[in-house]
């Protein structure tokens, strides 16, 4: 660990570590591509409501 | 016959000149001047820095493209406006230098009934002595070239690794000022991702040296949002991937100084600090192209034209004072310039009303804060409207301008984390308003139905899949308006 920032260093450490499972879940492609359409249906509603008529 | 000229060909500027074609009869005149030769997909500059990507994937020559459209290509950088004409001209007009091969430096005038500043930023590497590639000693990824040389760069220093030697990465932002940390957080984690692939990871420290007072700010005071049934924020999303990963941080961190082989910044608590390094990639502050305005008796009237910093004014409010008293209504709509009214400005080079993270200062009186990013997504919906404004007033329809205040819109933003079609990941996140506004949502300062983020492998494909549906709608391929900005 470097000590230039150790606050920095000590927020990191207490963060949440994804467990193997979710590690798993993030690279399983059949979990990801429903999560492939649900990222491009709420980028389309965001695009959609920041389009100004 | 109207005449609308164009400065600059970057995300707005193009979108600007395709829309403004698009919706004008050909009666009427877009001429653009942009001082560079090709469209760069700036977003995919991160995997070509990381040699993931060949740099004429995110690169196309804009001439013969507008040449098919009906759009005048001037390769050209502009240097002054005359908003009120004079010189001989009864015409607003501005004045380029030619940076086309053979005609270097050769002036140029055009005449125009309608302007629109899209020159984008200007890469600030004076700012901090020894940053950047060209007079200094540290990497970057902000122009195609750039990122072209980094690769290399970085291919020499796994080579290093792999050869035994144990090495220093650094990462981030190259000034207390700087924007686009989304940018430096992308290439940090792509670059860890290389050297996992590459197997020298135990051999490599990877450091994000940042601005940002906290990790996940990306330069819009963080987002907070609902996952699993949980509000949680930016910070502590981002802090786990750092943990994930591997990679440490510095804060709040303003370079000074960079030497051969050591960085040297002060924090935001005042204290100073010296970092040895072995490869650096880091961005520079931005500032606005070095234009000036003259009045119609040649006098100079940039200070009124734009702010210190080069960026053209527009219909913001420019003395919101303290952080306390920022409002969402400081953020311009219309984007026109408040001295004339067939001025405007896209993308980057209107000037923001003041930061959206909160300002902070070190003891030292040193600034260190992200400033506001406008590109990408915003930058193309401002570009977009603004022309809208700009038909309408030509085809004299007395409509009012249309808004597109970064306080009503909202952006989608991909940030890659590993580029690899089975075992990339990347992070997906919507925020809506772009720019916080405390008075319509006092808890969280965002809609939480748009504002999300996530990690994983389906926001690599989705990062794919918007580089290439950006450069279909960029080359102007058939129905490509229909992909939205």
């Amino acid at each position: 660990m470097i000590d230039y920032d150790v606050e920095a260093q000590k927020s990191i450490a207490a963060a949440p570590m994804p467990t193997p499972q979710t590690l798993k879940q993030r690279k399983n492609i059949f979990v990801q591509f429903v999560r492939f359409c649900a990222i491009n249906i709420k980028m389309l509603r965001v695009i959609a409501a920041s389009h100004h008529k | 016959m109207a005449t609308l000229l164009i400065l600059g060909a970057g995300v707005s500027g193009h979108t600007a000149a395709m829309h403004a074609r698009r919706m004008l009869g050909k009666e009427h005149e877009v001429i653009v001047v942009t001082p560079n030769a090709n469209w760069n997909w700036i977003p995919s500059n991160i995997w070509v820095g990381v040699g993931k990507m060949p740099v004429k994937k995110v690169l196309f020559p804009l001439e013969p493209l507008y040449k098919r459209k009906g759009i005048k290509f001037n390769q050209a950088l502009a240097v002054a406006i005359n908003p009120e004409g004079g010189d001989g001209h009864t015409r607003p007009f501005v004045t380029a230098t030619s940076t086309r091969p053979g005609s270097e430096g050769e002036e140029i005038q055009i005449e125009y009934d309608f302007l629109i500043n899209c020159t984008g930023p200007k890469l600030n590497f004076g700012a901090t002595p020894g940053l950047g590639p060209d007079n200094g000693y540290t990497h970057s990824v902000c122009t195609a070239p750039h990122a072209a040389a980094t690769a290399e760069e970085l291919k020499a220093a796994i080579a290093r690794c792999k050869a035994g030697e144990s090495l220093r990465f650094v990462v981030g932002t190259g000034h207390g000022t700087c924007t686009c940390e989304g940018a430096a957080f992308e290439y940090t984690f792509n670059l860890e991702y290389v050297l996992r692939e590459a197997g020298v990871r135990d051999r490599a420290e990877v450091i994000y040296l940042t601005n940002e007072a906290t990790l996940g700010d990306f330069g819009v005071g963080g987002l907070t949002f609902t996952q699993q049934g949980f509000q949680t924020t930016s910070k502590l999303w981002t802090e786990s991937l750092y943990r994930e990963r591997g990679v440490e941080a510095v804060l709040g961190a303003h370079c000074s100084k960079i030497e051969p082989g050591v960085i040297h910044y002060e924090q935001l608590d005042g204290s100073t600090h010296e970092m040895s390094y072995d490869f650096a990639m880091l961005l520079p502050p931005f500032k606005g192209a070095d234009m000036k305005a003259y009045d119609a008796a040649g006098e100079d009237i940039s200070a009124q034209v734009f702010n210190p910093a080069g960026f053209l004014k527009v219909d913001a409010n420019y003395a919101a004072g303290a952080y306390e008293n920022w409002r969402a209504t400081d953020w311009p709509k219309t984007y026109q310039s408040p001295l004339y009214d067939n001025i405007f400005a896209a993308g980057i080079a209107f000037a923001p009303p003041h930061q959206i993270s909160q300002p902070r200062t070190s003891p030292n009186g040193t600034v260190i804060t992200p400033s506001p990013p406008r590109t990408g997504m915003p930058s193309g919906i401002i570009a977009k409207t603004v022309v809208m404004t700009i038909v309408d007033r030509i085809k004299g329809t007395g409509k009012p301008a249309y808004e597109a205040p970064m306080t009503g819109m909202g952006a989608a933003c991909v940030a890659s984390a590993g580029m690899s079609f089975w075992n990339g990941s990347a992070a997906s996140m919507t925020m809506h308003p772009v720019v916080p506004d405390w008075q319509t949502y006092p808890k969280t300062g965002r809609d939480l139905k748009g504002t999300s983020g996530e990690i994983g492998l389906a926001g690599h494909w989705m990062k794919n899949l918007l580089h290439v549906l950006f450069l279909y709608k960029a080359k102007g391929r058939p129905f490509w308006w229909i992909v939205p900005e």
